[in-house]
Formats: C-alpha cells, structure tokens, sequence
C-alpha cells in the first residue's frame, strides 16, 4: 500500500475518532433526560396546535411544563393553548411568568399583548340585559 | 487532512449543542369566542320597532331610486330574518300601527314608557329601535394610474376618469327592556362600499353593507368567534 494512501487513512481515523470523543462528551453536557422529553412534548404539542387540535396541544404542553416549569417557551406554548381552549385566566399567568423568564423575547411579547387585548374585551363582559 | 477532520468535529459539536437553541417557531391560528354585547339568555322574546331614517329627517337632497327605497321596511325585514335564522330567539312581529313617540335618538331613548307599554303590548322581552342612514354618491374621479408603453417598454403614469358610486349604510341600534323600557344598549355600525361604475343598483349596494355588518350587529345577542394568531415554539 503507498504511503500516502495509509497517512490519509490514519488521518481520517484520527479525525473521526475526535469528532466522537467530541459527541460523547456534547451528549454527556447536553440537557437532562426530562429537559429532552419536556422539548419533544413541546414540538409534538406545537404540531398538534398547527393543526388545530387544541385539547392535544394543551396536554402535551402541560406535560412539558411539568417536566421543565421555567422553560419561557413551554409557559407561551400553554398560555397560547390555554387561550384557545378557554382558560383564559390560566393563559394569563402563564404568560406574564413566560416574560419573568424571558422579557426581552418579541414573539412572547407579541402574543401577551394580543392576548390582553382580547382579555380586556373578555373582562368588560356583556350589558346586563335586565338594568339593576 | 488532520485539521480538516479536526474542524469537521467542531461543526458537528457546535450543531449538536446548538440545536435546541436554533428550534423555531410557527404563527398559529385560533378561534377565539367572544361574548354577546348584550346579555340575553339567547331564548327571548324580541321585536323590532319602526327605525328613523336620517334621509327623511334631513334636507337632503336624495336620488329618486334612493327616496323610493322604504329603508326602515328593508331594514327590519332583513335583521328580522337574520335574527330569527340565526339565534335561538323569537322574533315576535311589530303591529303595523305602531309609531314612534319622537323624532330624535335622544328622546327615543329616555321614552321609557313608551317602550314599557309597547313591550307589554307585543309581549316582547327586548324591542330594538334606532336611527339608520343610507347614502349613495358619486364618487368619479380622475385617478393616476401606472402603464407600460408598447413603443419604449418604460413605465408611465396616466389620468384616467373612473366612474364608480359610493354607498354608505349607518344604523344605530338601540335595544329597549320590553318590561321596564329601560334603555339597555346602543352601538353604531357603519359600513362603506365602493362600486366601479356610475350607475350602480342602489337595492344591490343597499345588501352589500348589510351582508357586511351582519356578523357585528348579530354579534348583540349570539356569540361569535373571531380568529387570532399566535407564535408556538417548536
């Protein structure tokens, strides 16, 4: 075999052997074993709110809470599926703890002021139809 | 050869470590419901009063087919309907004879009597009145507009005389308690249509604004949704 075929080969082999031992330890650093199952709720919960199934959504995201109760992300993704299932109270504080967590994120911003928006007309509720 | 693996192996650290932070978001849609205006159980009993019409009550000039139109008689006719098609409550008819006890939205809303009466008279538990307005005018004109010439393919900008005719529809609903003939609410629904041509049917422009402001004017007793969007992150 000439040599400079077995140099390249042991090169590759080095290369290769490093870029493992660099995963290995990226695994070994990388979120806990709930943090990982809080972000696949989250994701399945994100597809099954952009497909309209709210009650879905709802339940993956709680369970996503459970397992990572200060992810900002999660808390919007539950206050959004609160909104659209009604629990408009729960939305709420869903998204102000999401903005404690993370206040300067546009998107969470965006979603809470719309949200207020449709809350303050909520809260001003109907006129009685019978005048006290 | 080394150093390119070497740097292969970074990249691949740096995306597997970066992954959750680069997780995206989608814009959503939802239906949010929104609450009657005013609050009706949804099953009463209503019915509705004759309407003022503006146009009678100003001096304004109106076109004939505009002056032969029985507005308050359309207007009924059609939120009758839509009432009764609509929600779960009984639209009981008005006796033809009823009249107004004024001329003014003012005074219509401080008759309490007049509405008590009435209310106990056609046995209705909610009376509807108001004032509504029906406009149509001449709106051509001469607008710019943008062309591109055949002999140098350069764009120009043109004045061009386009005839078309505005009609404007404004109601202001009042809805009375057939018991006590308090005054329970009063909104403005205002509603503009532009067509593109002079003569225009003022009958076709008149159901344009009302298909227009059903939904706002249903949104009174039933209960409505509207749709919003949101960001979910994935």
């Amino acid at each position: 075999m000439p040599s400079s075929v077995r140099h390249r080969r042991r090169a590759l082999a080095t290369g290769l052997s490093a870029a493992l031992v660099l995963c290995v330890s990226a695994c070994a650093s990388s979120p806990s074993d709930a943090a990982r199952a809080a972000a696949d709720q989250k994701a399945y919960g994100a597809r099954m709110a952009g497909d309209g199934f709210w009650r879905e959504a709802l339940f993956r995201f709680e369970r996503a809470a459970r397992l990572a109760p200060d992810d900002p992300e999660i808390l919007n993704n539950l206050a959004v599926a609160c909104e659209a299932t009604g629990e408009t109270a729960r939305a709420l504080a869903a998204y102000k703890r999401a903005l404690e967590l993370r206040p300067g994120d546009q998107k969470i911003k965006r979603n809470y002021a719309r949200f207020a928006e449709y809350y303050t007309a909520l809260q001003r509720g109907p006129q009685p139809a019978v005048p006290k | 050869m080394r150093r390119t693996s070497a740097l292969l192996a970074v990249v691949l650290l740096l995306a597997a470590q970066a992954g959750p932070a680069l997780a995206g978001s989608r814009e959503v849609r939802l239906r949010l419901p929104l609450r009657p205006k005013l609050a009706v159980t949804g099953r009463e009993r209503i019915s509705l009063a004759p309407f003022l019409v503006a146009s009678r009550l100003s001096e304004r000039k109106e076109a004939q087919q505009v002056k032969d139109l029985d507005l308050d008689t359309e207007f009924r006719r059609y939120l009758g309907k839509q009432i009764a098609r609509r929600t779960k409550m009984n639209v009981v008819t008005m006796p033809a004879d009823v009249k107004l006890p004024s001329t003014e939205l003012k005074a219509l809303g401080d008759a309490t009597d007049f509405w008590k009466e009435l209310g106990a008279r056609v046995g209705a538990d909610v009376l509807l009145s108001g004032i509504v307005d029906f406009k149509v005018e001449d709106k051509s004109g001469y607008k710019t507009e943008e062309y591109v010439s055949r002999v140098d393919g350069r764009t120009y900008y043109r004045q061009v005389f386009v005839e078309s005719t505005g009609f404007t529809f404004e109601v202001t609903l009042v809805a009375f308690d057939g018991r006590t003939g308090a005054k329970l609410f009063q909104e403005t629904f205002k509603d503009q249509k532009e067509k593109n041509r002079r003569v225009a049917d003022e009958m076709v422009g008149l159901f344009e604004n009302l298909f227009s402001l059903e939904n706002q004017m249903l949104g009174l007793f039933v209960v409505r949704e509207r749709e919003a969007n949101r960001y979910v992150f994935d």
